[in-house]
């Protein structure tokens, strides 16, 4: 009765699980998900078959923070439009009634008196002659006051201030580094653009031929390093990094600097055997500079021919030392019989993520 | 309540569709993510059990999900289960930041961990302390994150059959765990 059994214990875990799940897992915060679906579409196409109204009001739209302003600039459009074509059809005066400010709405106005209707005398003479009616004095309507115009504050503008810059060429990307804001603008995120020209206007969105790569945007202060995989060999390509208010205004910029494109680099080989303690894998270590160097790590996969830590396949291993050139995994590692595709990568990790710098070749190894 | 929106699969040909899609379609990734969110977030969440850091880890993932999908990299045919492994090593990753980066493996036991301690029932939170992080781990995977057989094999790197054959010796393990704890306690 093992199939029962197991049935059973299924049905046990799965509602233990549920009301374990249900007790400790939180919804994820609306303003931190709308946030990341904008950072994140934005990136991509918009195909989507909604009308557009040129290219302003569409733009517009599509800015998630814009959306509910430019929303009630149409409804107030669309209301005044209306509001007068409807004096227009009733022959009335269209030229807008003043809107009472919001001291004078406060103030209870004088109302109109509601003046019964007489009666119109008879032509009839009467007898005794009536007395005349004294007319009700009509309260003359006082005319409203004008509220005297009051300076609109100006806000005081935030200085514009300066970070600084340390693009890294790197073999698979470049990696770029950059100091924290420190400035008292409301801070709101980074973004550094690239370029192939030295001229990077500061601003969003990009101008002068600069594009945002994608993967450089950082919502929080402390999160100074991004990476851009998205560069030629041999191409010498210029960044400039901003910070940004909620309104995207620009509160601080970097000048301008550069780094070139340069190819994954090829480590050659990995040898994978047995040894007594377990699976001992041999390559050639990265030769490059430190700073493009963040760990190995030691990718396999028993269905994936092109193992990859960052696409998604498990790691033996992540090792932090550049010099490392051999590595032995314990028997409980790999599953005797089994075959295994591994290769060796080393990776840059940035705050926005991390991008394949350099590998080895894929080993084919089938355990003892 | 699972604590997750909507149904708790996709429709496989909907989700190759949309991924099909995504790779040039703002609208098709955003229903993916749509989707994906609630489960990858709790995903990372019950293992980090801090607000913010599960906020920054999911953001990696989708973020790490839109540049493969972009470049064309996907080349797995389960994009849940890319997600959820994904979204393990990047909280492996997170977890081992905090130790020097040397010789380390490439296990999440402490999903394990967090699965037992989340538990009401006594016994069963007893035996399954009882068991090797590996199977913790497996039996996690599938009870506490709710894994299909494919996502879960797909974040163990392993095959659907391998994964079967160790999600049955977790259960046996399990079984026998509670036995003993009935034993201890009587």
């Amino acid at each position: 009765m093992q199939p029962d059994r197991d049935l059973d214990m299924d049905r046990l875990l799965a509602d233990a699980g549920s009301r374990a799940r249900s007790a400790s897992s939180p919804q994820p915060d609306r303003d931190f998900g709308a946030k990341l679906r904008d950072r994140l579409t934005a990136q991509l196409p918009d195909t989507s078959p909604e009308p557009r109204i040129g290219w302003s009001l569409g733009h517009l739209f599509r800015l998630p923070r814009l959306a509910p302003l430019a929303a009630a600039a149409v409804l107030l459009v669309a209301t005044v439009v209306a509001g007068r074509e409807l004096y227009v059809a009733l022959g009335e005066d269209p030229t807008p009634t003043p809107v009472p400010s919001v001291e004078e709405s406060l103030v209870p106005s004088a109302a109109p008196s509601l003046t019964a209707v007489e009666p119109t005398p008879s032509a009839t003479p009467s007898p005794t002659p009536e007395p005349t009616a004294v007319p009700t004095p009509v309260p003359t309507p006082k005319p409203t006051p004008k509220p005297t115009p009051k300076p609109t504050p100006v806000p005081t503008p935030v200085p514009v201030g300066s970070l600084s810059l340390w693009p890294a060429t790197c073999n698979g990307g470049v990696a770029l580094s950059w100091s924290m804001y420190e400035g008292t603008g409301a801070f709101s995120h980074y973004t550094t653009l690239r370029s192939t020209s030295p001229d990077i206007p500061a601003g969003y969105p990009p101008s002068g031929g600069a594009v945002d790569p994608g993967t450089t945007s950082t919502a929080y202060a402390e999160k100074t390093s991004a990476y851009d995989i998205g560069v030629d060999a041999g191409v010498t390509y210029y960044y400039r990094t901003m910070a940004f208010n909620a309104e995207g205004g620009v509160i601080a910029v970097s000048p301008v600097a550069s780094a070139m494109g340069k190819p994954v680099k090829a480590l050659g080989a990995l040898v994978v055997e047995a040894v007594a303690e377990g699976t001992q894998l041999s390559w050639t270590p990265y030769p490059g500079p430190a700073e493009c160097f963040t760990y190995y790590k030691l990718a396999y996969s028993e269905v994936n021919p092109e193992p990859s830590y960052l696409g998604g396949d498990p790691y033996l291993a992540a090792l932090g030392d550049p010099f490392t050139s051999q590595y032995v995994a314990g028997p409980e590692a790999l599953v005797p019989g089994h075959t295994y595709y591994i290769r060796v990568q080393v990776i840059r990790a940035t705050h926005t993520g991390g991008f394949l710098v350099a590998e080895t070749d894929v080993a084919t190894y089938t355990v003892p | 309540m699972d604590g997750q929106n909507g149904a708790s699969r996709m429709d496989r040909d909907r989700e190759r569709t949309l991924v099909d899609r995504a790779r040039s379609d703002a609208a098709a990734f955003g229903e993916l993510y749509d989707f994906y969110l609630p489960r990858i977030y709790g995903f990372v969440y019950r293992r980090v059990q801090e607000r913010s850091v599960a906020e920054d880890l999911t953001a990696a993932t989708f973020q790490r999900a839109l540049e493969t999908l972009r470049h064309r990299e996907f080349r797995n045919d389960a994009f849940g289960g890319w997600l959820y492994k994904v979204a393990s090593n990047a909280v492996v990753d997170h977890v081992r930041q905090g130790r020097r980066l040397t010789q380390l493996d490439g296990t999440d036991g402490s999903s394990g961990d967090a699965f037992a301690a989340a538990l009401d029932a006594d016994e069963l939170r007893a035996a399954l302390e009882r068991l090797a992080p590996a199977h913790r781990q497996v039996l996690a995977l599938r009870f506490y994150d709710d894994l299909s057989a494919d996502e879960a094999s797909t974040v163990l790197g392993c095959s659907r059959a391998t994964f079967a054959v160790r999600l049955h010796r977790a259960i046996a393990a399990l079984r026998g765990a509670m036995a003993q704890e009935a034993t201890d306690a009587a």
